[in-house]
């Protein structure tokens, strides 16, 4: 039965391993996946590069998501299964990889709660499975939350449940804005930061989990996830 | 397409219509019949010779052959017989499904019963691969190998293995399995749009908008927005798919020829067949409740469901639709229903459509103001009710200026040529439709993939042993939403094996699941401490083996010999008793002129080859004695010719 739910090719500490030359051809490759020389995928070794290397941007909490997309589209079109004419066996599998790999490094870049989890690990963790804690105050606050959204839904009073869904909505707020202002932060590398970081991550779950306890408001805007 | 690329079909494989199209020079183009039809209805018939017929020919029998016509198949691909007995699935079908014996636990395979033989949905739908294939290589001159088969987004794992192992029976090579609404997408933004005139706010057709550069090596990793695409290049659609069986909803991106699925949702068993059943019940209650009889003769269950159908169609384009049904002896059903009351009685399954279109622009995170096009798919978006629920939804008509029977093959021909290599402007970038994961301790659903996650994705998960000692591993790979395992889709179980025996909690065994660009799971595995690749068995739960599908592939190949020699046999005997009574006919008129041992040999012959007709089955056989019996009887015939034209003369 499974040892480790978070089994993910933890990133390099080390990002300046470039330039790369293409297996290929042996001349220096600008994309790390596809050779813009030769037209050669070329597997991706875990340990050369990171997310933002892989899309050429700098390593930064705060990015353009539309400019993101348009790379991520640029460097799928360059090593989507669909678009490699006559593939082996060999390639097949490479341009499965390339692109399963790709598609989790977009996803995890353009999603705030993600990249910011990416970022810790980039600068050393903890991750999930070391640090389970959150914020002391969180769990009563959660409770308290609650409990109202219980008695709003019981006695179906729609202005008291209104106040409740408004207060969890807030605190998502406030929990998501530290943990931008910690990723923000010139010493995310420093042990304390990276422990807040980590507990404020860890606090998005009760959030997450109280709204989807409030009851479905008819009028209320979609929520991603 | 040239002479040298092969080929790549675009297949609709529905519930109760199929399609194939390909992909040429002058764009998608489906391949109809002398009629000009496209539809070949996915029926088959089956002869108690075992002789099959497929499409309107075998719907024509149904009434005549209830237990021997199957419909719906799609229905119960990749299922179970346990939860299609459980879903009231099966009793509205008039042929019998059974559970097909395995030796091994855990599976249930369902199989339907024709003459005795059970054939499994995969071997079923194979048949109609093969019509659309033989269809398509007529129409192009030439052999067809490969397809691209479509299956609606909301298919689990074993409904698209078993959609995949269809196409491999029917001697197909299945190079891509593409989700129905991502294709009908595909088809709407490529072309067709703009030879419809559609609603495009670009003034060029939509390949003009296209990067330049697609066509050899690849972009740098430079943004593609130097191509400066005009501010309304992208845009947000979504597909209502409302088909014969099933329906998906999906929300795509569409940008400079990507289509980008951002969520899907539906229902793999609600369709227009749920819509007729509607109707049919209605009927049935009505005639028990008037002449207190139950409707059970399967042959008038038959006639009960193309009745249903047809004034489903009816209500469409009319406010009311009569009914009348002779039950024999002077009772007389007669009723006429109006379009608002079959609205109020399908209101609840068009709520339902709804519901997954919610659910999806929420996993999608957008809004119906977001979305630029609602694009309607499926022959039930013609159901006026249908356009009413979605037009209020999402605050717009939907587009109905395609074919909404054929956009679907059109779009699978698209992606045909993209695969092919002869185009190059689309990329399809789909997710999968419902969270992957494995049973966990205490039977919980562990996920490893979320749902609406970008394919091809993969995961990794380490296992370890409990006993010392213990060499395999065995894991339970389940499909769903649901927290509990037993609750969601088991999709089967895949047993690692060949570890070496140690303590307990020592062998790490890093297992691999990828979900690859047909949405269909690979299983790997390798023992981390050797670095070796462990081995890894698959037993699916509701789906065929390697083995198995190679078997039914060897036995189509045999049956449709046997097909054929049934079909030869047939047109012998007819030749044999045609030739027989012609040379009857010619003693009677010029017999007198052959002297009586010539005339005694050719009735020998003759009551010869009538006994070999009726008695034997080799048609090899056959064919020699009526080539024989032809240039025995040659002097009578040449006589009879002699005679005519003297006759003629005179």
């Amino acid at each position: 039965m499974p040892t480790d739910s978070h089994a993910h090719t933890r990133p390099p500490q080390d990002g300046s391993s470039r330039p790369v030359l293409c297996q290929a051809c042996s001349r220096p490759m600008e994309s790390p996946l596809c050779c813009a020389s030769c037209g050669a995928l070329n597997p991706l070794p875990p340990s050369m590069f990171d997310y933002f290397e892989l899309f050429g941007i700098p390593r930064s909490y705060d990015l353009d998501v539309a400019d993101l997309r348009r790379r991520y589209l640029a460097l799928s079109r360059s090593v989507h299964p669909d678009l490699v004419a006559n593939p082996s066996e060999e390639t097949r599998r490479r341009s499965l990889q390339l692109s399963s790999g790709l598609n989790r490094a977009f996803d995890t870049l353009a999603d705030p709660v993600l990249r910011a989890e990416y970022l810790l690990s980039l600068a050393g963790g903890p991750d999930p499975a070391e640090d389970k804690s959150v914020p002391p105050e969180l769990l009563d606050e959660v409770l308290t939350l609650r409990e109202r959204i219980d008695e709003a839904v019981q006695s179906g009073d729609e202005a008291a449940l209104a106040t409740v869904r408004d207060r969890v909505l807030q605190g998502r707020v406030r929990n998501l804005e530290r943990i931008v202002a910690l990723c923000r932060s010139a010493e995310l590398d420093q042990p304390p930061v990276r422990r807040q970081l980590r507990l404020a991550l860890n606090a998005v779950k009760y959030w997450n989990n109280l709204l989807d306890h409030l009851p479905t408001s008819s009028a209320g805007a979609p929520e991603k996830r | 397409m040239n002479a040298r690329t092969e080929p790549i079909l675009g297949i609709d494989l529905g519930t109760t219509h199929s399609l194939v199209a390909v992909c040429d020079d002058g764009g998608p183009r489906v391949i109809r019949d002398a009629a000009g039809e496209g539809r070949v209805p996915s029926v088959l018939a089956f002869d108690p010779d075992g002789k099959v017929t497929v499409g309107w020919e075998a719907r024509r029998h149904a009434e005549e052959n209830p237990l021997a016509t199957v419909f719906s198949i799609k229905r119960l691909m990749g299922r179970g017989f346990d939860e299609l007995a459980a879903s009231g699935e099966l009793a509205h079908l008039p042929y019998r499904v059974l559970q097909r014996a395995s030796d091994t636990p855990g599976r249930d395979i369902a199989a339907v019963e024709i003459h005795g033989r059970l054939m499994t949905p995969p071997e079923l739908s194979a048949i109609v691969l093969r019509e659309l294939r033989d269809r398509a290589a007529a129409d192009l001159g030439r052999p067809v190998r490969k397809a691209v088969i479509t299956v609606p987004a909301y298919f689990d794992d074993a409904q698209r293995q078993a959609t995949r192992d269809a196409g491999r029976i029917a001697g197909l090579e299945v190079v891509r399995i593409i989700n129905e609404p991502t294709a009908a997408a595909l088809a709407y933004g490529i072309g067709l749009r703009s030879l419809l005139g559609g609603p495009s706010r670009t003034p060029a057709p939509p390949q003009a908008a296209l990067p330049v550069g697609l066509s050899g090596g690849c972009p740098s990793a430079q943004p593609a927005g130097s191509a400066t695409p005009a501010a309304d290049a992208e845009s947000i659609i979504a597909v209502y798919d409302f088909g014969g069986g099933t329906f998906d909803i999906s929300i795509l991106r569409l940008s400079e020829g990507v289509f980008e699925v951002l969520s899907t949702h539906g229902n793999t068993c609600l369709g227009g067949d749920d819509l007729d059943r509607e109707i049919i019940g209605l009927i049935c209650r009505e005639v028990r409740e008037r002449f207190g009889l139950d409707i059970e003769s399967p042959a008038v269950r038959q006639a009960v469901r193309t009745l249903a159908e047809n004034v489903k169609i009816r209500l469409s384009t009319e406010p009311t639709a009569d009914i009348e049904i002779d039950l024999g002896r002077d009772r007389i059903y007669r009723r006429t229903i109006t379009r608002q009351e079959f609205e109020g009685m399908i209101a609840p399954w068009v709520d339902r459509t709804l519901d997954s279109c919610r659910q999806a622009m929420r996993d999608a995170g957008v809004g119906p103001e977001a979305i630029r096009q609602v694009v309607m798919v499926g022959g039930s978006t013609r159901i006026p009710l249908v356009r009413r629920r979605v037009e209020e939804l999402f605050g717009r008509p939907g587009y109905t200026a395609l074919n909404p029977d054929e956009v679907v093959a059109m779009g699978a021909a698209v992606q045909a040529a993209v695969l092919a290599g002869t185009r190059r402007d689309a990329l399809l970038l789909d997710v999968i439709p419902l969270s992957l994961g494995i049973e966990t301790m205490g039977g919980a659903m562990g996920k490893l993939i979320l749902r609406n996650t970008r394919i091809p994705c993969q995961a990794t998960e380490r296992f370890s042993t409990f006993v010392d000692g213990q060499t395999s591993v065995r894991i339970n790979v389940l499909q769903g939403e649901r927290e509990l395992a037993a609750d969601c889709r088991s999709l089967g179980s895949f047993e690692l094996s060949g570890l070496p025996p140690m303590p307990a909690g020592i062998p790490k065994i890093l297992v691999t699941f990828l979900i690859d660009e047909n949405g269909i799971l690979n299983v790997s595995a390798i023992e981390e401490r050797s670095r070796r690749q462990a081995g890894i068995q698959v037993v699916p739960a509701h789906g065929l083996t390697r083995g198995e599908v190679d078997r039914m592939t060897r036995e189509s190949l045999q049956y449709a010999r046997q097909d054929m020699t049934a079909h030869r046999l047939i047109d012998l005997r007819n030749q044999v008793t045609f030739d027989t009574a012609r040379t009857e006919d010619m003693l009677v008129k010029v017999g007198t002129r052959l002297d009586p041992a010539e005339k005694e040999a050719v009735r020998r012959e003759i009551e010869a080859l009538r006994r070999l007709a009726a008695e034997s089955d080799d048609a090899d056989a056959i064919f020699e004695a009526l080539r024989a019996f032809d240039r025995r009887t040659v002097r009578l015939a040449e006589l009879a010719i002699v005679a005519a034209l003297t006759e003629a003369g005179s």
